[in-house]
């Protein structure tokens, strides 16, 4: 389909409407259409079917006319001398990309949703939710500053606390609900603390343009400011690496990286159509964009990948990505083994952002996004067919009463263990080459991390839809409506890896131009890596591998070294079992440290002000003021007077401290 | 010229003060005459803000006017305060129309005693000598002592008002300690002959007495702002005081506190910058640090606010502790921001303990499935004085405080040691505003999220009108929610603006000690 210059034009101007339509839509709802389920399912759908079918169009029409692109509009909202604070629209191809995975994760969730909550007495609540939380990413996506993001970041979450929160009646909806906001405040500090350092620094440099913008052409940009302020000598390497890691915060917080990881297996509470949507497209995906989004932040000031922020997103992912596999080896609840999934698969992303292989990583986000929604929306559906069983060991032999199901499940399960041929093992093989050329010892942590990827995964498939069924009652397939989103989600899961790979070029070992590298990369020019055949070989032996032995265990039952890991004697296995069950006891850690340590220090530092301080004081102010004493005698609580002594010992500190501290010496 | 247009001048001037004392006598002695009419009391209330401040915005073009030989100002700082003033009267009356039942038979006493404060915080922010300031503080003092203990059938409210009285006593007498040195050295009450003495005479700024003097100073602005360490009094006359009475002490009279603050410290004692910088430095992080970690612990929705109280004007304090047009600027924006989402929630509070009679933060669970709008206002308010984004309004105003305080160069802060006190402030205030965050959504989640509370279930589904009038506070909340959403949105650089205006005549007095950008 080829595409007019001027159409194009019109699509890309026109952006807004994607980000108005579907919060219009959400407002709607709220205010009125709640009363009628079927409109307010319907404008919702309709809103983001329409967001997804612009967002195709807009990506065809840059891939089309190159020259298009970046275009952004800025509108005022605070301005100063040298403080141009702006709220607007940027479409690049970055912003494209992004805009078509938004859309088409939310459409196919939206969609899901109408069989899966089909009963629930908050239907239409849902749908102003789902709308909320769509176009709030969209707004993110979108954003021309970092400001802008700031705004909208903070939109994401909230909306996200609702969502997790849907079912309230939950105690641990709740408690998931408090878990993901202080998490994510911790993050947003970092982020926001951040900013304003960066923008206290530069804040001259920007002149009357739009602080904080991505992308300018008048040279102030985010990249251009950092190497201004760098030649200018108002920024060195360290005060950048200090920036670039507490703005990272932020990321690690919203793409639950460790150590704040802990949230987003906890976030499952929330229905199951939006633990798709927040694992896939929108929440967790937020993180990986604003690194890339605001990469030149990471980088070192001159423009090096050899920098300090970049090493660090490196090991961040590549550990957390480790850590979340060990822990989806031994985890039986069908989501929750998802979920820890998806921790570990942001890891690779952030490995491979970190290890400079920048559109590798967004490929994978973009792969990771279809197949990881599918596998959500086969979960809920197994889920949805067994009445709320989320338990794999209560499962098995599903393949025969939900075949559509357990084929997509399949498919998916296959592109996230890195089959060759399925998407996922074009982008992971992406990134892994990139981090064994990067760092070695990264690089084989990665491969190990693959197989376990397909170990974990395997298990999980084989303990649910393979063997005798375990449980009780009559499981069966879902409605059209579930179902229909699940084979549609199948497609790009086997085939969107291709967009990002040149077959004719790799049969004969070499690296050419394909659609993905050479739409969205960071510089000038696309980088091609020579495709590692080698490490292709070695991921592929990794899943294999995992493949075997899952098989072997689970579906052959000719190993049974499971059984012997969990009732064995040797204290070494045991503790190693136990630390992956417990997920490295990092709820344990952080619940030890605050309430052993955090809560105590809190409350005896009030008592101790109190009884120490206070009491004596207002007995030693009792004295001074005996003669006054009278008149408080017939006071309930003494303290009267001790308010003003302590207006009268302030005043005495204060001048003491200033004067002989300060000024004297 | 002739002794009788000076006098019709300082009339004239004057006559948006005169405005309030008008409704002052008038709803003073109107029950008592017409007790048949009662209602109408805080409509002249109502009236007399509202032709005063539209008065006063015709004031706003006539630049610097002296009367009464220098004794009162009239400038841009003046008119925007007493504009100010008179919007949060206005608010804090229609807050009180929904809390008469509590105020018995002398709910016209209180409007009077109300409109008294409001005119001597107009008073305060014009005055330019100090006797009449401390005259003017001093009416103000009286009349928050008898508002707070106008329950009297109320332990509580008794409790409130005498521990009031007895901490302004004390402060009163710091105050005029510091007044009894600054005309002792320098032989005047006048602002402009103190501000010259101070630097022409022998009196250095290193001297113990000047030090002496700032502290003092300090300790009076200091009670009124509820800072470290002299907040004592807060918690106690917030819990125990009538709301709305609350709602004023909460910023009615800080900002009357503020216009000192910004008259004595930022212009008069301007060459001794350095020190009061020092001090009131570290009064903001007390007050930050002790304000959100007490606030955190908090059952009661008023004690809450009191604490957060104390931490916000910590936050504050960073703009004016920077001490030039840009800090003292972001911190009367963070005023304004401060004062719209604080009443409020007030308004809030008001309207859901009218109906309950709690004020326990547990009892707010779930009270959007009976009280949509109060629940959702309620959150929107606390949403901002959290500093989240939505609307922008409370963030924006944290946001300036914090890159002004940023670019705050380094000071001597223990005998030679020297610190960069500016990023020290605003990496505590973020840190402390995690704990904010914390409480503030707390009860925003309960109140959206979790399952009604037993006080919320008894709540009948339609809202029972004969009882109590409920029409003030809730007129007063969505004022203040429609005024939060302008400021996030359209009306930020206009807010700003006002913001600039009102403190470019203390620079205009004085050398400009800020080289950089103006906001």
């Amino acid at each position: 389909m080829s595409i007019s210059i001027n159409d194009a034009k019109h699509l890309i101007e026109s952006a807004w409407l994607l980000v108005a339509v579907p919060f219009l839509v959400g407002f709607l709802i709220i205010l009125g259409l709640h009363k009628s389920k079927p409109l307010s399912m319907m404008i919702s759908i309709g809103a983001v079917g329409y967001g997804f079918i612009h967002a195709l169009l807009i990506m065809l029409s840059l891939a089309q006319h190159s020259d298009l692109g970046p275009w952004q509009v800025n509108y005022d909202w605070f301005t100063a001398t040298n403080l141009r604070l702006c709220m607007g629209y940027l479409v690049d191809n970055l912003a494209a990309m992004m805009l078509v995975v938004v859309t088409a994760i939310s459409l196919v969730v939206q969609i899901y949703t109408h069989g899966y909550m089909k009963d629930d007495p908050g239907y239409s609540k849902f749908y102003a939710y789902l709308s909320l939380f769509t176009a709030s990413m969209l707004g993110l996506v979108v954003s021309t500053n970092l400001f802008e993001t700031y705004f909208f970041w903070e939109l994401v979450g909230v909306c996200s606390y609702f969502l997790i929160g849907f079912w309230w009646q939950k105690e641990s909806a709740a408690q998931a609900c408090l878990k993901a906001f202080i998490v994510n405040r911790i993050g947003d500090f970092g982020f926001l603390l951040g900013i304003i350092m960066f923008l206290s620094i530069t804040r001259t440099l920007w002149c009357e343009s739009p602080i904080l913008a991505y992308v300018s052409n008048s040279g102030r940009d985010l990249g251009s400011i950092i190497i201004q302020a760098y030649n200018a000598h108002m920024l060195t390497a360290p005060m950048l690496s200090v920036i670039a890691l507490l703005i990272f915060l932020g990321p690690m917080a919203k793409s639950a990286q460790a150590p704040l990881h802990v949230w987003l297996p906890d976030a499952m509470e929330g229905p199951t159509p939006i633990s798709a949507l927040i694992h896939a497209a929108t929440m967790v995906a937020a993180g990986i964009y604003l690194v890339a989004r605001a990469y030149p932040l990471w980088l070192t000031p001159d423009g090096s990948l050899h920098s300090l922020g970049l090493t660090v997103i490196a090991w961040v992912g590549g550990f957390t990505a480790f850590m979340a596999a060990t822990i989806a080896l031994s985890q039986f609840d069908i989501k929750r083994v998802l979920a820890w999934s998806t921790v570990s698969q942001l890891g690779y992303m952030f490995v491979g952002l970190g290890c400079g292989a920048f559109s590798g990583g967004l490929f994978h986000l973009f792969n990771h996004a279809f197949f990881k929604a599918m596998l959500f929306l086969c979960s809920g559906a197994v889920i949805h067919g067994l009445h709320g069983e989320q338990d794999i060991r209560k499962m098995g032999g599903l393949f025969k009463s939900m075949p559509i199901t357990a084929i997509c499940f399949l498919i998916g399960t296959l592109s996230i263990s890195g089959c060759p041929g399925l998407s996922g093992f074009f982008s992971k093989d992406e990134i892994i080459s990139a981090s064994i050329e990067h760092n070695l010892p990264l690089g084989i942590l990665m491969i190990v991390t693959a197989a376990m990827t397909s170990f974990y995964m395997f298990r999980l498939f084989f303990l649910t839809f393979v063997g005798e069924f375990r449980g009780h009652g009559h499981p069966h397939e879902s409605p059209l409506s579930m179902t229909g989103p699940l084979m549609a989600l199948a497609i790009p899961s086997i085939f969107s890896g291709y967009l990002g790979v040149n077959l004719p070029a790799l049969i004969q070992g070499r690296a050419d131009t394909s659609f993905f590298p050479s739409f969205i990369h960071f510089g000038s020019t696309p980088i091609f890596e020579e495709p590692n055949l080698s490490v292709m070989a070695y991921s592929t032996i990794a899943a294999i591998l995992g493949f075997v032995l899952a098989f072997m265990i689970y579906k052959a039952k000719s190993l049974s070294f499971n059984t012997a890991i969990v009732e064995s004697k040797n204290t070494l296995v045991q503790i190693a079992y136990k630390f992956s069950l417990n997920k490295w006891y990092f709820d344990e850690l952080y619940l030890t440290i605050l309430q052993k340590f955090i809560l105590p220090v809190y409350k005896k530092l009030w008592e101790t002000v109190d009884v120490l301080i206070v009491d004596s004081m207002v007995n030693l102010s009792g004295l001074i003021a005996l003669g006054l004493g009278e008149i408080m005698r017939y006071f309930q609580n003494g303290r009267a007077q001790f308010y003003a002594f302590i207006i009268f010992f302030g005043v005495v500190a204060l001048t003491t401290y200033a004067y002989y501290f300060v000024i004297m010496p | 010229m002739n002794d009788i247009s000076l006098y019709s001048n300082a009339f004239l001037g004057l006559l948006p003060e005169f405005v309030i004392v008008l409704a002052i006598l008038i709803s003073s002695v109107w029950n008592l005459f017409v007790p048949k009419l009662k209602f109408l009391t805080p409509w002249f209330g109502l009236l007399a803000t509202f032709v005063s401040s539209m008065m006063l915005a015709f004031q706003l073009n006539i630049g610097t006017v002296s009367l009464f030989n220098g004794v009162f100002t009239i400038d841009k700082l003046t008119v925007i305060f007493g504009i100010f003033i008179n919007i949060i009267g206005f608010i804090v009356i229609l807050m009180t129309m929904g809390y008469e039942q509590h105020l018995k038979d002398n709910a016209g006493e209180f409007y009077t005693i109300l409109l008294t404060a409001i005119v001597s915080v107009m008073l305060l922010a014009g005055s330019s000598e100090l006797v009449l300031l401390f005259v003017a503080l001093e009416t103000l003092s009286i009349a928050c002592v008898m508002l707070a203990g106008f329950e009297k059938q109320d332990v509580k409210s008794q409790e409130a008002c005498l521990k009031y009285l007895i901490s302004t006593a004390a402060v009163t007498s710091t105050l005029l300690y510091g007044f009894s040195f600054i005309y002792g050295l320098t032989g005047s009450t006048m602002f402009s002959v103190i501000q010259e003495q101070f630097v022409t005479l022998s009196m250095s700024p290193h001297s113990l007495i000047s030090v002496l003097i700032l502290v003092l100073l300090i300790s009076a602005v200091g009670f009124k702002l509820s800072i470290v360490p002299f907040h004592m009094w807060t918690p106690d006359v917030f819990e125990g005081a009538p709301t709305p009475v609350t709602a004023f002490l909460s910023i009615g009279s800080k900002l009357g506190a503020f216009a000192i603050a910004l008259r004595l410290l930022v212009v008069v004692f301007g060459k001794a910058i350095f020190y009061w910088t020092l001090i009131l430095s570290i009064l903001a992080v007390l007050s930050m640090v002790v304000g959100n970690l007490i606030a955190l612990s908090q059952k009661s929705f008023k004690r809450m606010l009191a604490y957060s109280s104390i931490a916000h004007i910590g936050y504050m304090l960073i703009g004016i502790v920077e001490g030039s047009s840009v800090g003292v600027s972001a911190a009367m924006f963070y005023l304004i921001v401060y004062g719209f989402m604080n009443l409020g929630a007030f308004a809030a509070a008001i309207l859901f303990t009218n109906e309950t009679n709690s004020d326990n933060i547990d009892d707010y669970a779930g009270l959007i499935r009976k009280r949509p709008i109060l629940a959702l206002g309620l959150s929107l308010c606390l949403i901002n004085l959290a500093g989240l984004p939505i609307p922008p309004a409370g963030f924006l105003a944290k946001f300036f405080v914090f890159s002004a305080g940023f670019n705050m160069g380094t000071i001597p802060i223990f005998f030679n040691y020297s610190a960069h006190i500016g990023s020290f402030l605003v990496v505590i205030a973020l840190l402390t505003s995690i704990p904010a965050i914390y409480y503030y959504t707390r009860v925003v989640i309960k109140m959206l999220v979790s399952e009604p509370s037993d006080v919320v279930k008894a709540l009948p589904d339609k809202r029972q009108s004969q009882m109590v009038s409920q029409t003030g506070p809730i007129t007063a909340l969505g004022f203040c929610i429609v005024m939060l959403c302008l400021i996030g949105t359209n009306l930020v650089d206009l807010t700003m603006n006002i913001s600039q205006t009102s403190i470019k005549p203390l620079y205009v007095s004085h050398e400009s000690r800020s080289p950089n950008s103006e906001f």
